[in-house]
């Protein structure tokens, strides 16, 4: 998962991004709510992690936000150190799915984050071996699409994207998020190849509104892989 | 001479451990320092900070005693906060790390 970590302090900061990375997510880290709220404009996070106390706009201020800006309902999950039973009932009446009191625990915070991540975005072909759409099937485990039954030739970006896409049905990708959770977040790749990407597999899987997909480019965005009814289409 | 204390701490964060327990010495001189000065509110958000990270590193003492620490610099207790951040010190200087699979 591509997370966003609103935390100022640098200590805590640290031990969460290590947790997050062992555990094979990617954790953009932010001191400032008003940083995060920047990059979340134009950038897409599939959780977002908010401590409470941080300068300027606070943790509560910047779920105030997300709510109000972001229409795609990401997991939001407050870890903070603040504990009354006030402050929790604040963060979850405001919008937040789940809140941790500091300090934590590694294994529960990972614990929880899938939590939200299956109870949240849980779709039909999330988390299963085999995604199958009509005409397109996807084996996951022996990495192989196929079209009509017949297995289609892709190199292991190409599929790897195609997967991701196909995982997150309906969703707005940045390119971004695209290029973390195919290539890595610590690849130096132009973004422009995700756009080279994504012609190809929507060209190799025939993902078009003929056949009841619509792949669309949303401008200074990224990506939405849709299902659409066929017929519409013309 | 204090008896030195054995801490247990995962092994994945080992290079983050000799940061973390530096800053906690810095704390020690920087509530001193606000303490001189009356300021509280340095010392609560100091406090603060310790309850919140010191056990997800392993030091679930450093959480207690920067909860306490907090919750004297809110009834501006001079003298507790002073004991307190001596434990804190006299603990600093008993820690032996053990990263958790050392032999």
């Amino acid at each position: 998962m591509r997370i966003a970590l609103l935390e100022d302090e640098q200590d805590q900061a640290d031990l969460v991004n290590a947790w997050l990375k062992a555990a094979g997510h990617g954790c953009h880290v932010y001191a400032l709510g008003k940083d995060l709220v920047r990059d979340a404009q134009r950038e897409t996070f599939d959780l977002f992690l908010l401590d409470w106390e941080v300068p300027g706009m606070s943790g509560a201020e910047v779920l105030v936000w997300i709510r109000a800006n972001i229409a795609e309902r990401v997991p939001v999950l407050f870890v903070t150190a603040r504990q009354s039973e006030e402050d929790i009932v604040h963060a979850l009446s405001g919008g937040a799915d789940d809140y941790m009191v500091k300090p934590l625990g590694r294994l529960e915070l990972l614990a929880r984050i899938d939590a939200l991540a299956r109870r949240l975005r849980a779709s039909p072909g999330q988390g299963e071996d085999l995604l199958e759409y009509g005409r397109l099937s996807v084996d996951c485990r022996n990495r192989q699409a196929k079209l009509d039954g017949q297995e289609v030739a892709m190199t292991q970006k190409d599929y790897e994207l195609a997967v991701f896409l196909l995982r997150n049905i309906g969703r707005l990708l940045s390119r971004g998020h695209i290029l973390e959770a195919v290539w890595g977040q610590s690849a130096e790749i132009n973004t422009r190849t995700v756009d080279t990407h994504v012609s190809r597999i929507r060209g190799k899987l025939q993902l078009t509104p003929e056949n009841g997909w619509r792949l669309s480019a949303v401008y200074q965005h990224g990506y939405r892989l849709e299902r659409v009814a066929a017929a519409a289409a013309q | 001479m204090s008896e030195k204390l054995i801490v247990t701490v995962d092994a994945l964060i080992a290079t983050l451990v000799p940061r973390f327990l530096a800053n906690r010495a810095a704390d020690v001189d920087r509530v001193r320092a606000a303490l001189a000065g009356a300021d509280f509110e340095t010392i609560r958000a100091a406090g603060h900070g310790m309850k919140g990270a010191g056990g997800g590193y392993g030091f679930a003492e450093i959480s207690r005693l920067g909860a306490a620490i907090e919750e004297a610099a809110l009834r501006r207790d001079a003298a507790a906060v002073s004991g307190l951040v001596a434990d804190l010190e006299k603990y600093l200087g008993r820690i032996e790390i053990k990263f958790a699979g050392e032999h």
